[in-house]
């Protein structure tokens, strides 16, 4: 864990003064709320955000969970042979018909 | 910037020196990159852009610019909503989560200086390019964060944000993965010490197919690629040009820059993410911009042009040669010099590169940045990485 030590040190010596820098520029505001942009009534979010959205967040989701797995295999076996450039295929053919059909009904809108 | 092994008194001083440096660098490139690009856009428009601040009858060309508006932005007061949480501290992280991944950025190759060897990183994560994506989410999630706290505009521009960066969350880690297939490493030093090599052009088979022990940093000499006849350099934009392509695009698109900016911008949507921030927070949106710029160039410099390399001499070679008539220790600083100065030639021109694009190509509504993700760079990136895997497989089996 000694290679993260870099990573905080890092985050206390800027994250420090800009949280100070944020908490000075905050100074004795908040009561006035005459500025343009105050959200006395923030909307309500959209009432609905359909389906098509769902469709690409839930392609996204598998998509992405799927590139994180190729990574793993892109790092360990590589096409170091048929077998694990079979092994690859195989996995990457159906998330591609998927995608296709996906796209193909319309989930990545029009 | 070294890591060492033990957790002593000397370890810390050296972490919090190289962080210190680390933070210098970045506070001299960033207003050096917001003059350039004003400089850049001005040129393209050919307006004489700024040029008039000056301190004390020296001007510079411009180059206190950046000062005197960030010293505007902290005199201005921001809206009331500031005070609330969200609105204010989302800026603050936007900012801290662009710095972060420079932690894991090398700028040099490891050097050796009687008996202890350093390179330049200060940590040596052993994620490396995925320590990145994750940071790169936390600063996505910030922004939208901070744009959905707003209401109106704002919140429109946090869905659109987080659209947006989904997206080109997905088409940067696929159009990557090809070259994580040819370099077989996460860490972006491995990555350039596998590409301080040659490749021959018109022998690629043979080239490929020589005896491929596994490249680490500490030996840059050990790439899979042997050279026979004229050679190119091994970078990863020759060995994969749609690869680069598609990076660049995908990751402008992550980090939302411009023409990618369409939710922050105040001709599509009145600031949308950024439009109830003033003064301060809002200078750390424009902070992060210029972070994330010089991140995307760091990145492409280091993944695909060889990062500190130099073409046709490799380290060894280069090392070895001074060694002879100057010694060893010296030999290694003059490489540490040079190996600097290449880096800084192909990372200033990345940088110009993206400020090329920004103020020459129009900039793309959210719709067109997202339809720019899933239906030209995501399968663009699987045929990419198809033909890769291919290519790679039918020229050497045990190539990892």
């Amino acid at each position: 864990m000694a290679e993260y030590v870099g990573v905080l040190v890092l985050l206390a010596l800027i994250g420090v003064p800009t949280l100070l820098l944020v908490a000075w520029a905050a100074r004795g505001q908040g009561s006035s709320s005459a500025e343009a942009g105050d959200p006395s009534s923030p909307p309500e979010a959209p009432e609905s955000a359909g389906l098509g959205f769902f469709l690409a967040a839930v392609a996204f989701v598998v998509l992405e969970g799927a590139g994180l797995l190729m990574v793993a295999w892109a790092l360990a076996a590589g096409p170091r042979g048929q077998a694990e450039w079979l092994q690859a295929a195989l996995f990457v053919l159906p998330l591609t018909v998927g995608f296709a059909y996906a796209w193909r009904k319309g989930a990545l809108g029009r | 910037m070294s890591q060492e092994e033990t957790l002593g008194s000397a370890f810390w001083v050296l972490v919090a020196a190289a962080s210190l440096l680390l933070g210098v660098l970045l506070g001299v490139l960033v207003p050096l990159v917001a003059w350039a690009e004003r400089k850049q856009a001005a040129l393209v428009g050919e307006r004489p852009g700024i040029g008039r601040t000056a301190i004390a009858g020296v001007g510079l060309a411009g180059l206190f610019q950046p000062l005197a508006d960030t010293l505007k932005l902290l005199s201005k007061r921001g809206p009331a909503s500031t005070a609330r949480f969200a609105p204010a501290w989302g800026p603050a992280l936007v900012v801290i989560a662009a710095v972060l991944p420079f932690a894991a950025i090398p700028w040099s190759g490891r050097y050796t200086w009687g008996d202890t060897s350093f390179s330049l990183l200060l940590a040596d994560v052993e994620g490396g390019i995925l320590y990145i994506f994750a940071l790169a989410a936390v600063g996505g999630l910030a922004t939208v964060w901070s744009g959905a706290a707003q209401g109106g505009v704002g919140l429109i521009g946090a869905f659109r944000s987080a659209a947006r960066g989904l997206s080109g969350d997905l088409a940067l880690l696929f159009s990557l993965l090809p070259m994580l297939l040819i370099f077989g490493s996460l860490h972006l030093a491995e990555m350039v010490a596998w590409q301080d090599s040659g490749f021959s052009l018109f022998d690629l088979p043979v080239a490929f197919s020589a005896d491929a022990s596994s490249p680490s940093a500490s030996s840059p000499s050990a790439s899979p690629l042997s050279a026979s006849g004229p050679t190119w350099p091994a970078w990863g934009i020759f060995l994969n040009p749609p690869a680069f392509v598609l990076v660049l695009t995908a990751a402008s698109v992550r980090a939302g820059l411009p023409p990618f900016n369409a939710e922050s911008a105040d001709a599509e949507l009145m600031g949308g993410t950024r439009s109830a921030h003033a003064g301060a927070s809002l200078g750390f949106f424009a902070l992060a911009a210029r972070l994330q710029t010089i991140l995307v160039a760091a990145l492409l410099t280091l993944v695909f042009l060889g990062g500190w390399s130099i073409p046709w001499i490799p380290q060894a070679t280069l090392v070895g040669g001074i060694a002879e008539y100057l010694g060893d220790g010296v030999a290694n600083a003059i490489c540490l010099g040079l190996h600097l100065a290449s880096f800084a030639c192909k990372f200033v021109a990345m940088v110009f590169l993206q400020l090329m694009i920004r103020s020459s190509l129009p900039r793309l509504g959210y719709e067109r940045s997202m339809d720019l993700c899933w239906k030209i760079i995501l399968p663009a990136a699987f045929i990419d990485l198809a033909l890769t895997a291919l290519v790679l497989n039918g020229l050497g089996g045990d190539l990892a």
